[in-house]
């Protein structure tokens, strides 16, 4: 769950992405492919690097399969940070909790 | 040097220079006249020495896209900002991939080498991309079928015997004949230095086959900045202009190779979704069939095998392609084959008619062969038939109306007939050239290596790199219908210190070509300059001071010496010494009083040192804007 996948494809993170259709998901993954292909970047040495991570992050995302369960894990990780939230509202001497996940 | 080229590329700087003007200098190579226009044209160089500084400008490389195929290649490039086609020197489309040596020992490529196959078979090298980076014993049957010599050399690799030079070639090597000849004219057409290239490969070319046709690039002295698959390159020059989104399958059948391509179009990214093919199917199948018939019923009717009488061979095989050519717009061929050989009897003909219908079914099973690789790329693209929207027909066998009828029946679909099947894989190259160069922005080509192991990936991006010593999954395999033993070693390819050899090799044979066309046209120039001189020296008779004429009919019969001689640079010499006294005659012409000024002989030879049979000054420009 390090990865932020719809960042990647330049879209707003977490939970309100996992709404989008896949026809919005291709459309903002070949924005980027515009962008970030190393044909535009010859002179960039990670160039390659960052068009695999967008790559990788396509194929997560592009897959129904593997989407379901990234989204599932987003949404976990999203209610996990508004525990976690609560809790240190509620614990507000404590400041040291760290994310679970 | 103010050069012709430089002035038109001034006054029309968005228009590609008229190619019938690059035709007429057909056989006329690059610098040669440059060293001899200064010398021998100096009365001109100097009334054009002040436009020179407009003429002056900074050459901007051109990279252009070139497919380089079985029978046939062309080149493609970008010309404000839409891909075209660069015709060749004899103002041709397309240029035969045919290289061929004559007994003493010239070396021809294209047409003219094409056109000289029957008689001189043994050294006229065709469909060499069917051994480019292969193992001799992948290419056994290949090898059987051509009329030149193949051979194994001591690595198991495949040499091509030339008996007129006593040579033996790589692949490699005969490739880069025609990919020099592609660049040379392109360079021409263009008036541009072309020294980079996007070069296309079948989809299905493995590791060496790709490495090999890169080597040939740089054998030929052109950097080759990426190889692309043919059927995507196709699939750029369809979707260039279109923004919608689209699935489509690029049907491949070119003239030695047969590749399948689903790819997703739009918003400018071509993403190739599956590849699939056979490397050794193509038009040359086809035509072999014809030929098999040809010469069993021959064999039947008089008892002759014509398949062992290489120039009999070569003319059934000409005759072949034409049949085939012929019946995809007639019902039938007439085959006419006088004297293809003799017996004691006498002269043999051969006089058939072959129906569409028998042609057919001698080709039944090729036709069989085309379903496997679409039927393939399907599945492993995850897409049933209705996901396609396009089905794209690339490669002149396509044109065969049993080949369309196979990719109806496949696709259910009349497919899409926009784009012509010779000429859009060298657009498409094109467009990549222009996407490397910078001059196209909305476009990224998104492409997968099939066969390739992680060595070459395409513009450095593939989506699925297969670990080494991993077995392919058997979806992969059935496409080739051979066994997928791919080696990551590329052992069928050239080793370095050899590519270098040939490079250099190249460059010298270059070289010597170079002094032979100078040889010729200085020449040719000289001449026309004695003709032009001796007519000037008559017309004006009288007027002429005797020793100024003297003095030129010295220097007249010192140039006719050093033509007979034929020694360049003494021609060049002595012909550069006549013009300056010719010079001199004009001035002592316009000098005297009465005398009709521009009428003198100053500007008789020297004009015609620039007007010579070949001998314009164009190909200054390659100095000019270095």
């Amino acid at each position: 769950m390090e990865v932020d996948h719809y960042a990647i494809l330049g879209l707003p993170s977490a939970v309100q992405s996992t709404k989008l259709s896949a026809q919005k998901i291709t459309k903002a993954y070949r924005l980027k492919a515009l962008e970030l292909h190393p044909d535009k970047r010859r002179h960039d040495p990670n160039a390659h690097n960052k068009f695999q991570r967008l790559l990788h992050s396509y194929e997560v995302l592009k897959d129904t399969k593997t989407r379901e369960v990234y989204d599932v894990l987003v949404r976990a990780k999203h209610e996990n940070v508004l525990n976690d939230l609560m809790y240190e509202k509620m614990m507000a001497e404590s400041q040291a909790w760290d994310e679970e996940c | 040097m103010a050069s012709t080229a430089a002035q038109i590329h001034l006054i029309r700087p968005s228009f590609a220079p008229n190619p019938t003007r690059t035709t007429s200098k057909s056989g006329f190579f690059g610098t040669s006249v440059s060293f001899t226009t200064p010398k021998s044209s100096l009365p001109r160089l100097r009334k054009c020495s002040n436009r020179r500084n407009h003429s002056l400008r900074v050459a901007a490389e051109k990279v252009v896209g070139i497919d380089l195929g079985t029978t046939n290649s062309a080149v493609g490039a970008m010309e404000g900002g839409k891909p075209v086609i660069v015709t060749n020197a004899e103002g041709q489309r397309t240029t035969p991939s045919v290289v061929a040596y004559t007994k003493n020992g010239d070396r021809l490529v294209g047409q003219i080498a094409k056109r000289q196959a029957v008689v001189n078979p043994e050294n006229t090298f065709f469909s060499v991309k069917r051994f480019i980076g292969r193992k001799m014993i992948e290419v056994d049957e290949e090898a059987k079928q051509v009329s030149y010599n193949v051979v194994r050399d001591d690595n198991g690799n495949v040499k091509l015997d030339c008996p007129a030079i006593g040579k033996q070639f790589a692949a490699e090597e005969i490739s880069a004949q025609v990919l020099r000849k592609l660049v040379d004219d392109a360079s021409k057409f263009l008036n541009e230095k072309v020294s980079k290239a996007v070069v296309t490969v079948p989809a299905y070319f493995n590791d060496s086959q790709r490495t090999a046709t890169k080597d040939a690039g740089r054998i030929a002295g052109l950097e080759v900045l990426r190889i692309i698959n043919e059927p995507t390159a196709a699939s750029l020059a369809y979707g260039f202009e279109r923004k919608n989104n689209e699935t489509i399958l690029v049907f491949d059948l070119g003239g030695g190779t047969f590749d399948v391509s689903v790819l997703e179009v739009g918003d400018g990214v071509f993403e190739v979704l599956s590849t699939s093919g056979d490397t050794h199917l193509g038009g040359d199948d086809f035509d072999k069939r014809i030929v098999d018939w040809l010469a069993l019923s021959f064999k039947n009717d008089e008892g002759i095998d014509l398949l062992k009488d290489k120039q009999a061979l070569q003319r059934l095989t000409e005759t072949a392609e034409k049949a085939k050519m012929e019946l995809s717009t007639l019902t039938q061929a007439n085959i006419s084959l006088p004297f293809i050989t003799a017996t004691a009897d006498g002269p043999k003909h051969i006089e058939t008619t072959l129906t569409r219908a028998k042609f057919e079914e001698l080709c039944s099973d090729l036709l069989d062969r085309l379903k496997t690789p679409v039927q393939n790329s399907l599945r492993d693209a995850k897409l049933s038939i209705s996901d396609i929207d396009e089905v794209i027909l690339v490669g002149g066998s396509t044109r065969i109306p049993a080949v369309q009828g196979v990719v109806k029946s496949l696709t259910g679909k009349d497919p899409n007939v926009t784009v012509n099947p010779d000429e859009v894989v060298a657009l498409g190259a094109a467009v990549q050239a222009g996407v490397l160069a910078g001059d196209v922005s909305d476009i990224v080509l998104l492409d997968v290596t099939p066969l390739s192991i992680g060595l070459e990936t395409l513009g450095g991006v593939m989506t699925k790199i297969i670990p080494r010593n991993t077995t392919l999954p058997t979806s992969k395999s059935e496409g080739s219908g051979k066994k997928q033993d791919i080696t990551i070693t590329g052992a069928s390819t050239l080793p370095s210190d050899e590519v270098e050899r040939m490079v250099s090799e190249a460059e010298r044979f270059s070289k010597e070509d170079k002094e032979k066309r100078d040889a010729i046209d200085t020449k040719n120039q000289a001449d026309s300059v004695v003709y032009q001189t001796e007519k000037q020296l008559k017309e004006l008779g009288e007027k002429v001071p005797a020793e100024v004429k003297e003095k030129v009919e010295a220097k007249l019969e010192e140039l006719k010496k050093a033509i007979t001689e034929g020694v360049t640079q003494v021609i060049k010499d002595t012909m550069a010494a006549l013009n300056q006294e010719v010079m001199q005659l004009g001035q002592s012409l316009y000098n005297q009083p009465g005398a009709t000024p521009g009428a003198g002989g100053a500007d008789g030879p020297s004009e015609a040192s620039n007007k010579g049979p070949e001998g314009d000054v164009i190909d200054a420009d390659f100095t000019d804007s270095k």
